[in-house]
C-alpha cells in the first residue's frame, strides 16, 4: 500500500487537472449548481478509494468521466425523469461576466453566449452530451466513445450536428 | 464553395484530431476560400463563447472535498 502522504499528492494532481473540467460537465447536463456540487465531491471521493485498483492512471480522467456521468444518470432516475426532458434551469448561475471585447461588442457576446445556451438545454441528451464532453472535458472522439458506449463516427456526426445548429443560430447576430 | 471535406477537416482541427498533413492542406484552402475562413471564424465564436461560460470549482466545495479526503485517510491509519 502507498504511503497515505504520496496518495494524497498523487489525488491532489488529478484533482486540481480535472475538478474544472468535471464540474461544468456535470453542470452542463443537470443545470442544477447544488446537484452538480454533490456530484462532483462524490466523484472525488469514490476516486479516492479506488486509486489503488486503477492500473493505468493516465486513464484516470476517463474513469472520473465515466463516474460522473452514471452519477448524473443516477441523478435523472432518483428525480424519476427522463434524461433528455431535463432542462438548464439554472441557467443564469452558468453565465458568467463576458471579457472579451475584441471583434465583438459585449452585448453580442453575452447574447451569443445565451442563445448557445439556450439551444443546448434544448436539445435532448444524447445529441449534445458529446459536445459538452468535447468542450467542457477536452476528451478525444475516442474518450467519448468509450464513455458513452457509442461508436466513434457516432461521436463526429453528433458533435457536427451540434455545431451545425449552434452556428446557424449564432450567425443570425454576428 | 464550402466542401463537406473542409467542413469536416475544420471540426477535426477544433478537436485536435487532424495530423501536420491535413493542418496544412487545411489552411492552404482556406487561403482561397472565403466561405471556409468564415466557418472557421464561427467554430472560433463558438469555441470561445461556450469556454467563457465555464464556471469555477466553489472555494468552499474545494474545502469540504479536500477536508473528506484527509479525515478518509486518517480513520483508514487509525484502523491499520
Amino acid at each position: 500500500m502507498k504511503k497515505s502522504s504520496e496518495k494524497i499528492i498523487e489525488f491532489t494532481i488529478v484533482y486540481n487537472r480535472y475538478k474544472k473540467r468535471l464540474l461544468n460537465y456535470v453542470l452542463s447536463l443537470t443545470g442544477n449548481k447544488m446537484h452538480s456540487e454533490d456530484i462532483l465531491q462524490n466523484v472525488f471521493l469514490k476516486y479516492f478509494d479506488n486509486m489503488d485498483s486503477l492500473h493505468d492512471k493516465s486513464k484516470s480522467h476517463i474513469w472520473l468521466f465515466k463516474t460522473a456521468r452514471n452519477e448524473i444518470y443516477g441523478y435523472f432516475r432518483s428525480k424519476r425523469s427522463k434524461a433528455d426532458q431535463f432542462n438548464t434551469q439554472n441557467i443564469d448561475e452558468i453565465i458568467e461576466p463576458v471579457e472579451g471585447k475584441d471583434l465583438y461588442t459585449e452585448y453580442e457576446l453575452r447574447e451569443i453566449k445565451e442563445i448557445i445556451m439556450k439551444e443546448l438545454s434544448e436539445m435532448n441528451i444524447e445529441q449534445r452530451e458529446p459536445y459538452l464532453l468535447k468542450e467542457y472535458g477536452g476528451l478525444t472522439y475516442r474518450e467519448i466513445s468509450f464513455i458513452i458506449g457509442i461508436e466513434e463516427k457516432t461521436v463526429k456526426s453528433r458533435l457536427y450536428k451540434v455545431r451545425q445548429k449552434l452556428i446557424k443560430k449564432i450567425s443570425k447576430i454576428v | 464553395m464550402l466542401s463537406e471535406k473542409i467542413i469536416e477537416l475544420i471540426n477535426r482541427y477544433f478537436d485536435n484530431e487532424t495530423s501536420k498533413e491535413e493542418d496544412m492542406y487545411l489552411f492552404n484552402r482556406l487561403s482561397s476560400n472565403e466561405e471556409g475562413r468564415e466557418y472557421f471564424k464561427s467554430m472560433t465564436l463558438l469555441r470561445e463563447t461556450t469556454k467563457q461560460s465555464e464556471v469555477e470549482v466553489p472555494q468552499n466545495l474545494e474545502e469540504q472535498i479536500l477536508n473528506s479526503i484527509v479525515s478518509k485517510q486518517r480513520s483508514v491509519k487509525s484502523y491499520l
